[in-house]
């Protein structure tokens, strides 16, 4: 009989499989199915077609026709003045002298020095901080967080005051200059500290005590404990720390922009391309290869999470410092250092702002706060920023929220929603820059159906949540991991759709995080500057571009005033998200416990 | 026809698996314990029963609907959880009418339905607050309440007492089985612990490896215990080797026995193991069975409150997997026995009390035990 035989055939048994799966998940969670597949649309659609567009550009002359390796061959120096291959052996033997070497060596110099140096200056503060007993520990914390409020542009132009032609400090230099490698590592150790000391600030406090509570009852010295005990057990957080901010140096732009004299690097090579000879076949290759160094830290980063999780057990035990008054005077004099370098790029930038011309006039006014007198600044890039900064935040937060739930809370299918997770993951390894370029090809393509959103303000916010997706899709995730599990399985035993406990349940316990991520949305779209650099237009300039411009233009102290504004704007929304979540919480204290 | 069919369900994951053609059938009004020691698929079984996990193969029939297929929200259960899962965020009789319609009209009858329940859950008065100022057991009555709500006619509960300390489990079996005989609504509590299903169950599930080993009343399960693994998993139980001779006739050591109750799956010669709850062992004759009688040396005594336990050293060729054999005795079997370390005594197994099964098969089960 015909039946018996296709029974028995293990290809069919398969294919029954496969399609009673699918009928399964269709009858039975249409919604799910849905919601599922179009969030996965999405995803695609702002992350990895535009990225594939980016590849594709690279590859491609101006007109859209297919030239193989010519553009990397252009930019690797590979052709004579005829424009003709002069042979992989030439290239090689005149490559050290060729300009990508030349940037590609300095990228690389600036972020491993830039690197190195913060990782242990941040080490040391963080160790200040949970290891010894100084005094103002909060206070500490807090000025640590400076330099997030606000663009790598500001510390940039601090260090033109301080240490440029006509700084104040010009002394301690002794001969050499600021514009160049020096300014640009001081800059970027300044604008990643407060990255970096997260991550081991975290690390630290993860770090089993029960350890150092033995090494010290064995009366081992607190500097053998460290070697001994603290750093093998940071080992990972340094790690992480290390490629984290090497991530970020190499890929920012705004620091070797203001201070990096000629001192060229890759980031500043590709908005020469792009900005400067209008060469985006050439910027898209610079791209891919800013795309290395962020895959390398994503993956490293990834490795060493998974290692750390098995590393802190359910029994871990949270140290408490020991009086230890000669350590704690160590450690107030190199937290104090470190602080007040922080402190005097903040105040210089803000007294700068707030002079006539300096360094002949230093009478104080308000006359640089008059944006709209300037050239490539106005109040209005100002008002762009929050417009900007509140829409993202806006949209942004219930999109990665509500896709993180999906991640996590959906019944059934596996697949897919690793497939959302891995897709929310890819944004990280994204430098601001490569990811703007990769919007302007996608959705500025005249045959795309979406180019109506490329489209002013439309076209910033989504880049901008993007570009930050991924750091708002982990909290959501550490979140809602945290829910119990069996909630949604509650609902349907109930006969509750799982919307409805979304909004009741769900949303409300989380409310804390979304705010979190709603505030983290907001200021980092007021202080980025490569995400957007590629993608503003004349009535949508913003106020980090603005500080760029107009620092171009040699309006420097403008400049520093708008960078004011952005910082100031950034520290009033932190201050006001405290206030909230703390009366938020006391609110719902009665079930929070 | 019975309420819940379970026809040979199999669950695997990747290369594991954790159930295997597992059938089974529950009775309208039963109350079910499946009881099998951590990780041999209990709640695998369950969550498959509720559509929480989506069986390999087999079918599920409830009610004389084939619900193998439905999605959780199809099927007619209310489900408690060993975590309770209660909305922290809603009171207690938010949480209790989360599952009942709602609506303007409904609020008077929702309202009462949340008295009557906390009250026969005897929390009356807690409806309005929140989980997290509530008790361990007042939790977990609330959880129950909450499932009983839409008034399911299958309540499945996962290890529902087992984060509560002593007294209040105690307490709350005896409730937990006055509300089902009550309401008769068809439970399936999962528990690793024996007294538990033993107190509480009509009948009881014992399950290993992802494979049903006995279905049977609690008295069925614990004086007819079909395999090892049920006989050392369910109450005390001392073991002994021997060979089968042929048919119902043994060799113990040197002596030989007639045991009334044998299983099918015992060869002639195989190598068996004999075994007898402590209880049941004697010191004294009985002249109305047969017994066999060791002559054993004490070699210890424990005062255990109630009852004295003593272990008497196993000869060589007898011992499985320990080298005592031991008997619980109270205050007066004590006084009267006079036992004292070192000293030779007469024990009796009487035939009718042992039970003897393949020792290949007890092997495998009492090390995975
Ligand atoms: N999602 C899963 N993937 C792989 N193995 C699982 C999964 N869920 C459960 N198991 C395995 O199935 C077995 C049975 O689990 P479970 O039903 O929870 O046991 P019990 O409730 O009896 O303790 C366990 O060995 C467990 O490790
Ligand atoms: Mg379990």
């Amino acid at each position: 009989m015909l039946s018996d035989s296709t029974h028995s055939n293990p290809l069919f048994a398969i294919w029954k499989k496969g399609t009673r799966f699918l009928q399964k998940d269709f009858q039975t969670n249409l919604g799910g199915f849905f919601t599922l597949s179009l969030a996965v649309a999405v995803l695609c659609l702002v992350i990895l077609l535009p990225l594939s567009f980016l590849f594709i550009k690279s590859f491609q002359d101006q007109d859209g026709l297919f030239i193989g390796w010519f553009n990397f061959a252009e930019y690797f120096s590979l052709l004579d003045e005829q424009g003709n291959f002069i042979g992989l052996l030439e290239g090689l033997r005149s490559f050290p002298d060729s300009a990508v070497a030349v940037s590609l060596g300095n990228s690389l110099q600036i972020s491993l020095i830039s690197a190195v140096l913060v990782t242990s200056l941040a080490l040391l503060y963080a160790y200040g901080l949970s290891r010894t007993n100084i005094p103002f520990k909060g206070a500490w914390k807090v000025v640590a967080q400076i330099p997030i409020l606000a663009p790598s542009l500001l510390p940039a132009i601090s260090l033109f005051y301080l240490f440029g032609n006509q700084g104040i400090l010009k002394g301690l230099l002794m001969g050499e200059s600021i514009y160049g490698p020096i300014g640009i590592v001081l800059g970027e150790v300044i604008w990643t500290f407060p990255h970096a000391l997260m991550i081991l600030l975290t690390g630290l406090s993860l770090s089993d005590a029960r350890l150092y509570e033995a090494a010290e009852s064995m009366k081992v010295s607190k500097m053998k404990i460290f070697f001994t005990v603290t750093l093998p057990g940071m080992k990972y957080p340094l790690i992480s720390t290390f490629f984290v901010v090497f991530t970020l140096v190499i890929t920012d732009f705004g620091i070797p922009k203001v201070i990096g004299g000629d001192y060229s690097v890759l980031a500043t090579d590709i908005y020469k391309q792009v900005v400067g000879q209008q060469n985006f076949q050439v910027g898209s290759v610079i791209g891919l290869i800013l795309l290395f160094p962020a895959l390398l830290s994503f993956y490293v980063d990834r490795r060493i999470q998974r290692k750390q999780v098995a590393l802190v057990t359910a029994k871990s035990v949270v140290y408490k410092s020991k009086k230890n008054p000669k350590l704690d005077a160590i450690f107030l004099v190199i937290n104090g250092l470190i602080a007040s370098a922080i402190l005097s790029i903040l105040f210089m930038a803000a007294f700068a702002s707030l002079i006539e011309f300096w360094p002949y006039n230093l009478s104080l006014t308000l006359s640089n706060y008059d944006f709209d007198q300037m050239d490539g600044g106005s109040w209005e890039a100002f008002r762009n920023s929050l417009e900007m900064a509140g829409w993202t935040a806006l949209f942004g937060t219930p999109l990665i929220f509500s896709f993180a739930y999906l991640s996590q809370k959906m019944v059934g299918f596996r697949r897919t929603k690793n497939l959302i997770h891995l897709l929310s993951m890819i944004p990280l390894a994204v430098p601001g820059m490569v990811l703007g370029l990769a919007y302007v090809f996608f959705f500025n393509h005249p045959d795309n159906p979406l180019n109506f959103l490329y489209d002013g303000m439309t076209i910033l916010v989504l880049c901008t949540i993007v570009h930050f997706y991924t750091v708002s899709h982990l909290t959501a995730v550490t979140a809602l991991k945290q829910i119990d599990s069996e909630f949604e399985a509650v609902s349907a035993s109930l006969k509750v759709t799982q919307l409805v406990t979304f909004f009741r349940v769900t949303v409300p316990i989380c409310l804390p995080v979304i705010l979190d991520i709603s505030v983290y949305l907001f200021m980092n779209a007021m202080t980025t500057v490569s995400a957007v650099i590629f993608l503003y237009s004349s009535d949508t300039t913003l106020a980090s571009i603005a500080v760029l411009n107009m620092d171009d233009a040699g309006d420097t102290a403008p400049a520093a005033a708008m960078a004011m504004m952005i910082l100031m704007t950034s520290a009033c929304v932190r201050l006001l998200h405290l206030v909230i979540t703390r009366k938020m919480i006391a609110r719902t204290q009665s079930w929070r416990k | 026809m019975s309420y819940l069919q379970i026809d040979g369900v199999s669950k695997q994951y990747d290369d594991f698996t954790a159930l295997q053609s597992i059938s089974l059938t529950v009775e309208q009004g039963e109350f079910i314990c499946f009881l099998g020691p951590s990780g041999c698929g209990k709640t695998t079984l369950l969550r498959t029963i509720a559509g929480l996990e989506e069986q390999t193969t087999g079918r599920i029939i409830q009610g004389g609907q084939d619900i193998s297929d439905l999605p959780p929200s199809k099927r007619d259960f209310g489900i408690v959880f060993q975590s309770y899962a209660l909305f922290p965020n809603l009171t207690v009789a938010q949480n209790i009418v989360y599952g009942l319609k709602q609506g303007r009209k409904k609020k008077e009858r929702n309202a009462q339905r949340v008295n009557d329940l906390l009250a026969m859950m005897e929390i009356p008065d807690q409806g309005h607050k929140y989980p997290s100022q509530l008790s361990g057991g007042q939790q977990q009555r609330v959880a129950v309440a909450r499932a009983l709500a839409p008034e399911p006619n299958l309540l499945l509960l996962d290890e529902p007492l087992s984060a509560l300390d002593a007294k209040v489990r105690e307490h709350l079996r005896k409730q937990m089985k006055s509300i089902q005989r009550e309401l008769g609504v068809t439970f399936i509590l999962v528990t690793h612990d024996q007294e538990e299903a033993i107190s509480m169950a009509d009948r009881i599930v014992v399950m290993n490896q992802g494979r049903i080993e006995q279905v049977g009343t609690p008295t069925e399960i614990y004086e007819k215990p079909n395999s090892a693994f049920v006989a050392d998993f369910i109450g005390q139980m001392n073991f002994f080797r021997g060979q089968s001779i042929q048919g119902n006739a043994f060799r113990m050591g040197s002596s030989t026995l007639k045991l009334e109750h044998i299983g099918e799956n015992i060869c002639s010669g195989e190598e068996v193991l004999f075994c007898i709850r402590p209880e049941k062992v004697s010191l004294w004759p009985d002249k109305l069975q047969r017994s066999s009688i060791l002559q054993l040396k004490v070699s210890h005594l424990e005062f255990r409150g109630s009852y004295c336990r003593v272990e008497f050293v196993l000869p060589q060729e007898l011992r499985f997997d320990r080298s005592t054999l031991y008997i619980d005795l109270t205050e007066e079997e004590m006084q009267r026995a006079n036992l004292t370390l070192g000293k030779n005594t007469d024990v009796y197994l009487p035939h009718h009390q042992m039970h003897v099964f393949p020792q290949k098969e007890a092997v495998q089960a009492v090390v995975a035990a």
